[in-house]
């Protein structure tokens, strides 16, 4: 099983207990102070719509050595909730098995999903339902139990007083750190806890884990569509040396699980890359289940702020030998040192990964983009050691981009559609078998249900208007109650069924089209 | 003196006046056409010509509305919202515009009529269309302004020296590019906090518009403008510049 798919499978769980929609207003809010943009209308169900996407036919994997296709024997699985607690709580114990991006996301998600459980049995004095085979309980333990003591387990010194620790301190670092994470209601005060124990735990695996930092999403519009803006700030432990030695993106898939390969292109002739350099980025959370493929450029930069140095990337042209579902897919990793000019100074790494995939939603992509560490590769490192045989970073130099064209009887070199026909492919509809009869039939039961719940409350109202003594003051605070009641469930239904018709039906609903 | 009435309320009602008229709109022209197919005079391509005016009419309605948003200075980011759901509706247009087209090509093919199962094709693309802009429209709404990214973005803080020290200098920006590539973001995108230095001040943020810009660290220079003391002189004015790295 993949570490990173057991991660997702965390995350996916706060998903799927939102998505039930019988959490308390209250827990839902602590939720989305979380993940932000995760729990409304068209945003929750993004899970289901991320493992849908990777049932793609343009996502089956390649044999690393013969580079043909793997037929894919079932559809692309994730663990269970109980299941990915143990795949991330496993190891030798005198080695960490689990990248420090990893265990800090899945800690961020144990945290949500702590707090879930303890708020649920607060308000409605039982756990939520997290499927079949995982029922959060009493019995079941903490998430936060599983994970901490992994990565506490080398040095569990004393911590000082977490700041607003709502539990007395007990002297052991994992114990207090689960409590103080346990009583956060907010992404604030979980970064709060999280700098406190970066900057005071003994434990240097901890103190690592503690300060990998967290995504941050938003929408930008280019080209008339809006793309998810994924960003990163983070102060490294790493210095300008080390990351000079790692930058260059040929380095990450010895760096970083998620990253299958970078193949460098062939050159073209005549030759318009205009110094950038050429490469097919190959992704995954687990590479027997899926790859994403796609052409990248790449310029590698200094910029004038002491002397700091960056990769800027963008979208090749012409796309060879990519999956052409990734419609835009841009971006930055910027490392600046502390000290202006110095090479021993540690940076700070600045990650900005502008993306928009072809029938994912812009939740679903961020999903993607921040759960995996697409678009903060630096942040997954165990260690800026390079890896054998490593590239070391050289500026790119610029050259005058030539006029690219393909050899006759082909539109692009390889025989790949055109961008142009990737663009328009891009823009046509979509939609999965079962899909649209889903969302008719939602429609149809919404409006017969407001046309149903309308009928009774005018009938009330008019026996009562008519029953030859008018209506009462009392009457009508009872039926004004009843409207209220009445429109209040209507909405939160309609809300719901809004939702659900926003993602893809269940699997059993879905058949044929990936 | 009546107190202004509140933008919503505004926008509520000039909104409501467009949807009316174009309501009205609409009645006049199936009024027109239900007069040529009671005189049987009402061809299948006629069909077209309606649906043609009846998305003209929509476009319209669509554009004035969008005016009404402009005219009433919503916050940028309801703007952005607002905007990105005109760009979905102008894709649904010419995504339909694309099958009534085809429609229209196989039906004057004359001989080869234009049958019930290529209808049906027709008709399903269409639902899709509308289902699949709807739903992208809802997303975008759910999704609230509040996710719509800030503008402009800020950078860092930059620090220029001045050569002539207890003058002010108006802050401009020079070329800022992507290295590697040819287009500069334009001027009207790029503001400085202050946009003037005043005597003594060295330090100042480039502000930048990030929409429609793609993700990069671009890099370029900052000039510092004396002023001139003849109005009149047309050379270019005494400045003072710095490099700058900028991240979008």
């Amino acid at each position: 099983m993949s570490k990173l798919h057991a991660q997702m499978a965390l995350l996916g769980a706060i998903d799927e207990v939102v998505s039930r929609g019988d959490l308390h207003n209250d827990t839902v809010k602590m939720v989305e102070s979380f993940l932000p943009g995760t729990t409304g209308v068209g945003q929750r169900g993004w899970y289901r719509e991320l493992k849908h996407f990777l049932k793609r036919d343009e996502l089956t994997p390649l044999d690393s050595v013969s580079g043909t296709p793997i037929t894919r024997e079932g559809p692309v699985t994730f663990p269970s909730y109980t299941e990915a607690l143990e795949e991330l709580a496993v190891g030798p114990a005198e080695e960490r098995s689990v990248d420090p991006g990893t265990q800090s996301r899945a800690i961020y998600a144990a945290t949500v999903l702590s707090n879930v459980t303890r708020m649920e049995q607060e308000k409605r004095g039982q756990p939520p339902d997290l499927g079949p085979r995982s029922r959060l309980s009493a019995q079941t333990p903490d998430p936060l139990d599983a994970l901490l003591p992994v990565i506490g387990r080398n040095n569990n010194k004393p911590l000082p007083e977490i700041p607003g620790n709502e539990m007395p301190p007990t002297g052991d670092a994992v114990t207090d750190l689960k409590n103080a994470l346990t009583f956060v209601k907010t992404r604030a005060q979980y970064a709060a806890v999280t700098d406190f124990v970066a900057k005071n735990a003994v434990d240097p695996d901890l103190q690592d884990v503690m300060r990998r930092p967290l995504c941050q999403g938003a929408l930008r519009k280019i080209d008339g569509k809006f793309c998810t803006v994924l960003t990163t700030s983070w102060d490294s432990p790493f210095t300008l040396r080390q990351i000079k030695e790692i930058i260059d993106p040929l380095n990450w898939p010895a760096l970083c699980e998620f990253f299958v390969s970078m193949e460098p292109q062939t050159p073209l002739n005549p030759d318009p890359s205009g110094g950038w350099s050429r490469v097919l980025e190959s992704v995954s959370g687990d590479e027997t289940q899926w790859q994403m493929r796609t052409a990248l450029r790449y310029w590698k930069g200094v910029s004038t702020d002491g002397e700091g140095i960056y990769i800027n990337y963008d979208l090749d042209n012409p796309r060879i030998g990519d999956c052409k579902l990734v419609e835009v897919d841009a971006g930055y990793i910027w490392a600046t040192p502390t000290i202006p000019g110095d090479e021993d100074s540690l940076v700070k790494i600045r990650t900005c990964k502008q993306v928009r995939i072809r029938g994912v939603s812009a939740t679903a992509t961020a999903a993607m983009g921040c759960g995996f560490g697409w678009g903060d590769a630096m942040s997954r490192m165990f260690s800026a050691d390079p890896p054998q045989n490593n590239t070391k970073f050289t500026p790119s130099a610029p050259k005058k981009a030539e006029q690219y064209k393909a050899p006759s009887g082909q539109t692009q070199p390889g025989d790949q559609p055109s961008d142009d026909a990737v663009g328009e492919a891009a823009e046509e509809v979509e939609l999965i078998d079962g899909w649209r009869g889903a969302i008719i039939e939602a429609m149809r039961v919404q409006l017969t249900d407001g046309i149903e719940r309308g009928k009774n409350l005018g009938t009330k109202f008019a026996v009562r208007w008519s029953d030859g003594e008018g209506i009462s003051k009392d009457e009508v605070a009872e039926l004004g109650g009843e409207f209220g009641r009445e429109i209040t469930e209507y909405a939160t239904n309609v809300f719901d069924a809004a939702a659900a018709a926003l993602q893809p039906p269940p699997d059993d609903a879905t058949k044929g089209n990936n | 003196m009546t107190e202004p009435e509140p933008p919503l309320v505004r926008v509520t009602q000039r909104v409501a006046d467009t949807a009316k008229k174009m309501v009205d709109e609409s009645a006049a022209v199936v009024s027109a056409e239900s007069r040529k197919i009671d005189a049987e005079d009402y061809e299948l391509t006629d069909v077209i010509d309606t649906v043609t005016k009846l998305a003209g009419i929509g476009i319209t309605g669509a554009a004035h509305m969008g005016r009404i948003a402009f005219e009433e200075k919503p916050p940028d980011t309801v703007l952005a919202m607002g905007e990105y759901i005109a760009s979905v509706v102008r894709r649904m247009v010419t995504q339909t515009g694309t099958v009534m087209q085809d429609a229209a090509i196989h039906m004057e093919k004359g001989k080869n009529k234009y049958s019930s199962k290529k209808w049906l094709e027709s008709m399903t693309r269409l639902i899709d269309i509308g289902i699949a802009g709807g739903m992208e429209i809802v997303e975008t709404v759910a999704a609230g302004p509040a996710r719509f990214e800030v503008h402009p973005v800020r950078s860092d803080e930059f620090e220029i020296a001045a050569k002539r020290p207890g003058e002010p200098r108006t802050l401009r920006a020079g070329d800022i590019k992507r290295d590697g590539t040819e287009t500069p973001i334009a001027p009207q995108k790029i503001s400085f906090d202050p946009p003037v230095l005043q005597p003594g001040a060295t330090k100042f943020a480039v502000l930048v518009d990030a929409s429609d810009l793609v993700s990069g660290v671009y890099k370029g220079k900052v000039y510092a403008d004396y002023p001139k003391a003849d109005p009149n002189d047309q050379s270019p004015p005494d400045h003072d510049d710095v490099d700058v790295s900028i991240s979008l």
